[in-house]
């Protein structure tokens, strides 16, 4: 294969995403908006459809990860500073990476094991809560209440996970189903949680004493505090994606994928899917709980509205509208599903109808997500007769 | 027991309500012995294999596996004890490349441990490097072709070539004992040939292993099989070296009908 042609295709479609995606959130136009959603889904139709591009776009993103991480980093990094006027923006941007902690995490579950869950929200909850509570209640700093709300959130996907070891595809998403309504309710009813009030006031993190949260002028410019957060929150993002990445070309992801694609086989391979199981519910909660965690100590505030069944629905619909198994395309699915009915809050009403849609056609169109999962690839000692 | 007994299953009853699909059948096998188990569809061939396996749990009798008793074990238990089988219709990881079925063939001998992938990920990456070489020079007996494409997904592969893959996987887990369920069906007699002088060749490199083999074709089982146990009705029927069972007349008339075998 010619090295040489995949890269600027790759990176093209890169910056030219970045772009439409910012002038999407930029302009204050709803034709405008409308017409650049028309113009990516065409555009990415498009693509598709001419697979010798496609392949070549494909072929980039196998071939020269290295550089197109940093692209994407850089990118990501200079995001906030387009929005310094628009805080708002920045504010979106920053929930939308938290969703891609929490969808990340989901992945594993319903992508890699095919163990639907529908709890993600809940556990999303139960890390949130877990953080408010240490703070505000007990008055401990935001470095021991991270870490014990990842924990908390770990050890309750870990123990939900066990009802569900004899049960299968929709039974266990029954089981989840159940599991986020319990939890829901448990919170909204017991008083030590601030019941259906929530609890405010959840302090911003320090750092070494220093509030580094605070909204900065240099000069003429004024930095909205939200930018730096959105730098914090970019970094345990990029600390979560590297392990899903590690973990994702590990041993225990192929054990995932084989209890995918057939148990009765596995068993035969000795694989334990009990441990299996329980190992993907107790990872995955642990980024639902690191979320979670970010969320409030950003928003301030929690009430188990952020924790409702929808919100589980919704991180199920991010995995499978960007892709199942691929750690990419969930955050694409993420970051689309939050930003895109950001712009289109007029039509606030219609939200939960316009995820139902997605899902649908998605489901129909394209089951195996925006962009689908990949033969993993292995350095083999052969060399080039066995590669490719 | 006697020493070189790999595998005893002594008067194996599997009662599906109120049919017996194995009625008191007893086989076992010596190490390094090649077994034919042959008989009509639905004789119990398959139910033997699962019941040996810990799909089933016997409704009664015990299951010997060197010398302990494996009777009732979960699947797990049984093929980490060294008992590995394949399916009559191949149960491969589908969506999962050939390469990657090859190497969850050998699970059993990685203790695998989510900790390790991220402290220790050089050490993953190295290990998958020696296992794939490892998995990829099985796979070149078989087939040069599929070894040479280890990323291709199974699911794209020929039902013969799903079949390679299958038996490769099972060997790969380095087993005691390989339970063979129909290997050759859907093959012409060139690949068949081609394919038992590969498990023959397997077997002598893998020094100590036993083989139980079910299969219609009787070319297969009078080449490869040392011994051969017939069953009919879920009951073994005959036993014996392939020249005496052909002889057999209940054989006969199990698989040719009465007034055929009387003919």
């Amino acid at each position: 294969m010619n090295k040489k042609n995949g890269f600027l295709p790759a990176l093209i479609t890169i910056v030219v995403s970045y772009v439409l995606l910012m002038l999407f959130m930029g302009v204050d136009n709803l034709i405008i908006s409308g017409a650049i959603i028309v113009f990516l889904v065409g555009g990415g139709f498009f693509i598709y459809r001419k697979k010798s591009l496609l392949d070549c776009i494909v072929a980039g993103f196998r071939d020269y990860k290295g550089s197109l991480l940093i692209t994407a980093v850089v990118l990501s990094v200079l995001l906030p500073l387009f929005f310094l006027k628009n805080h708002y923006i920045i504010h979106i941007f920053t929930l939308a990476l938290i969703y891609v902690i929490a969808s990340v995490g989901l992945n594993i579950q319903v992508g890699s094991a095919n163990m639907t869950n529908f709890s993600q929200g809940a556990f999303f909850g139960i890390g949130a809560y877990t953080s408010a509570l240490m703070t505000v209640k007990l008055g401990l700093s935001f470095w021991i209440a991270f870490p014990s709300a990842v924990l908390v959130a770990g050890i309750f996907g870990f123990l939900m996970g066990l009802p569900t070891l004899k049960t299968r595809e929709f039974h266990l998403s029954l089981v989840t189903i159940a599991f986020a309504y319990v939890a829901y309710l448990l919170i909204l009813n017991m008083r030590w949680t601030g019941g259906a009030d929530g609890i405010a006031g959840v302090p911003k993190p320090t750092i070494f004493g220093l509030s580094i949260f605070k909204t900065v002028r240099l000069g003429g410019l004024r930095i909205p505090w939200t930018t730096f957060y959105y730098y914090f929150t970019l970094l345990f993002v990029g600390i979560g994606i590297y392990f899903a990445w590690k973990l994702h070309n590990s041993w225990i992801a192929l054990g995932w994928n084989a209890i995918r694609e057939d148990e009765i086989s596995s068993k035969c391979y000795g694989l334990d899917l009990n441990k299996i199981k329980l190992s993907a519910f107790f990872i995955g909660s642990l980024y639902a709980g690191a979320a979670g965690s970010l969320y409030v100590h950003f928003v301030g505030f929690i009430s188990t509205e952020s924790m409702a069944f929808s919100v589980g629905l919704l991180m199920v619909c991010m995995v499978i509208l960007g892709g199942m198994d691929n750690i990419l395309g969930v955050i694409l699915g993420t970051v689309l599903l939050i930003v895109i009915p950001e712009k289109f809050r007029a039509f606030q009403d219609f939200r939960l109808l316009f995820y139902g849609i997605i899902l649908i056609l998605m489901l129909i169109f394209r089951p195996q997500g925006l962009i689908p999962k990949k033969v993993r690839r292995y350095s083999l000692s052969t060399g080039g007769d066995h590669g490719k | 027991m006697e020493n070189n007994r790999l595998l005893s299953a002594e008067n194996i009853i599997m009662s599906f309500g109120g049919l017996k699909a194995l009625n008191d059948v007893s086989i076992s096998l010596k190490d390094n012995e090649i077994l034919g188990l042959i008989g009509p569809n639905g004789s119990g061939k398959t139910t033997f294999f699962n019941v040996v396996t810990g799909i089933y749990a016997p409704t009664e009798g015990n299951i010997f596996f060197l010398d302990s008793d494996i009777a009732g074990s979960s699947p797990q238990d049984v093929a980490r004890r060294g008992v590995l089988r394949t399916f009559q219709t191949s149960r491969l990881w589908l969506e999962l490349s050939i390469l990657d079925n090859l190497l969850l063939g050998m699970w059993m001998r990685e203790k695998p441990n989510s900790l390790t992938a991220i402290l220790r990920y050089r050490k993953v990456k190295e290990d998958f490097r020696v296992k794939a070489a490892e998995a990829l020079e099985y796979m070149a007996v078989f087939s040069e072709e599929l070894a040479g494409s280890p990323y291709r997904q199974v699911k794209e592969l020929a039902l013969v070539d799903r079949r390679r893959v299958e038996i490769c996987r099972a060997l790969l887990a380095r087993p005691r004992l390989l339970l063979l369920d129909e290997p050759a069906a859907g093959m012409d007699p060139s690949e068949t040939r081609e394919l038992m002088r590969d498990i023959r060749k397997m077997q002598e490199k893998a020094k100590s292993l036993g083989v139980i083999i079910i299969e219609h074709d009787m070319d297969v089982i009078s080449d490869i099989a040392e011994r051969v146990v017939v069953f009919n009705f879920g009951r073994k029927i005959a036993e014996g070296t392939f020249g005496e069972i052909r002889k057999n007349k209940e054989v006969r008339e199990a698989y040719l009908g009465k007034e055929y075998a009387d003919a």
